[in-house]
């Protein structure tokens, strides 16, 4: 999951090397200035894409952008769901 | 009637006229060539929502020019306050938008003598084509799917949470929900510089893409295009492409691996999704 996202986001963002070397801890809302509003919504429609799942308002959080792994969690938690 | 205007290079015309909507002008862009393969036939661009129009101009002029250089001429239109054509965005509803492209239809045909349309729909134009979509003779035989949205509330809700991202729903706007009780309040409001009519958000909300039926044996092209690298159809495609076969509507799933162009700052393309949706058209 985290090499999945890892690699959206780096090509989402259009990254190249900064995003091969996110971590799990990297931050990301605030640290990255590629991704301002915009971008969180088509990071969300991408990932809703990737994964086949949806997304409501109480799981785009600043908290879920926090870091890499907070956003893997999100992703986890609605496939669970399923 | 303003005198058209006309741009050219090696083969293809783009002319640009007004016509008479059903309440004010519309501008229509058509891109022909001089030597038509079949002048009965047009290929008819149903343009996406607000500001994706406006990112997505080159990519469909792109196809515009694509058929043209083929043989097959294609009808860029702009809705009623959309793009150059008359009347305001925040008087449309979506009703209203499918009247435009009805009347665009008609003067296709009387005007135009042409005899079949095909559609070329990006996101949510598909819901423009209305009741045309499912006509057999003049509607269309081909129809051309570029990201189609599924569900309008899904796009709009979207389209608010931007805006929430962004900060600029005002203050006491914190969530979709208090979005779509200040439009309810208010009647309307500004949303990413697009006037958003309580009556247009209420139409839009209506659409649902598995209530869309087409002509028994139309043949569809649902092409997706998103950085997403997935290798399956998505499950909610699935079911409606299983819904309209069973009309006797073939249809093909295939997906591009690149920039939804319809978004974001910069103005992209995908030369490929180009090449593919011309093929289609002239198979």
């Amino acid at each position: 999951m985290l090499d999945e996202i890892r690699g959206l986001l780096t090509v989402v963002l259009k990254l190249g090397s900064r995003g091969e070397s996110l971590t799990k801890d990297s931050e990301l809302l605030g640290s990255i200035p590629e991704l301002d509003s915009m971008a969180v919504v088509t990071v969300i429609n991408v990932m809703e894409e990737q994964f086949d799942v949806e997304f409501d308002d109480e799981d785009i959080t600043a908290d879920s952008f926090a870091t890499l792994g907070a956003l893997c969690a999100l992703v986890e938690r609605k496939l669970a769901l399923q | 009637m303003t005198t058209p205007a006309v741009g050219q290079d090696a083969t293809v015309r783009t002319v640009a006229e007004y016509i008479d909507g059903p309440e004010c002008k519309l501008l229509v862009t058509r891109f022909r060539s001089p030597i038509q393969t079949d002048s009965r036939r047009t290929v008819l661009c149903l343009p996406p929502f607000a500001e994706e129009m406006n990112k997505s101009r080159r990519m469909l002029a792109l196809q515009g020019r694509a058929l043209a250089r083929r043989g097959v001429s294609f009808v860029l239109p702009d809705v009623r306050g959309t793009g150059d054509s008359e009347g305001e965005f925040g008087e449309a509803t979506w009703e209203a938008w499918r009247q435009d492209i009805s009347s665009i239809v008609d003067w296709l045909r009387i005007e135009g003598g042409i005899r079949q349309i095909d559609v070329l729909a990006l996101r949510s134009g598909v819901f423009l084509g209305g009741d045309f979509l499912k006509t057999t003779g003049i509607g269309p035989k081909r129809l051309a799917l570029w990201s189609p949205v599924h569900s309008g509330r899904v796009m709009i809700d979207s389209l608010f949470r931007t805006m929430l991202i962004r900060g600029t729903g005002g203050v006491g706007v914190n969530n979709v929900a208090e979005v779509r009780e200040r439009i309810a309040a208010y009647g309307s409001l500004e949303v990413a510089g697009y006037w958003l009519s309580e009556e247009l958000v209420r139409s839009v909300d209506a659409l649902d893409i598995s209530d869309m039926q087409l002509a028994s044996g139309c043949q569809v092209l649902w092409a997706d295009a998103s950085p997403a690298t997935v290798d399956r159809v998505p499950r909610k495609t699935e079911k409606v492409l299983r819904s309209w076969a069973s009309g006797n509507v073939s249809a093909e799933y295939t997906r591009f691996v690149g920039p939804q162009f319809w978004m974001g700052p910069e103005i992209e393309l995908i030369p490929d999704l180009l090449e593919k949706t011309t093929a289609f058209f002239l198979d």
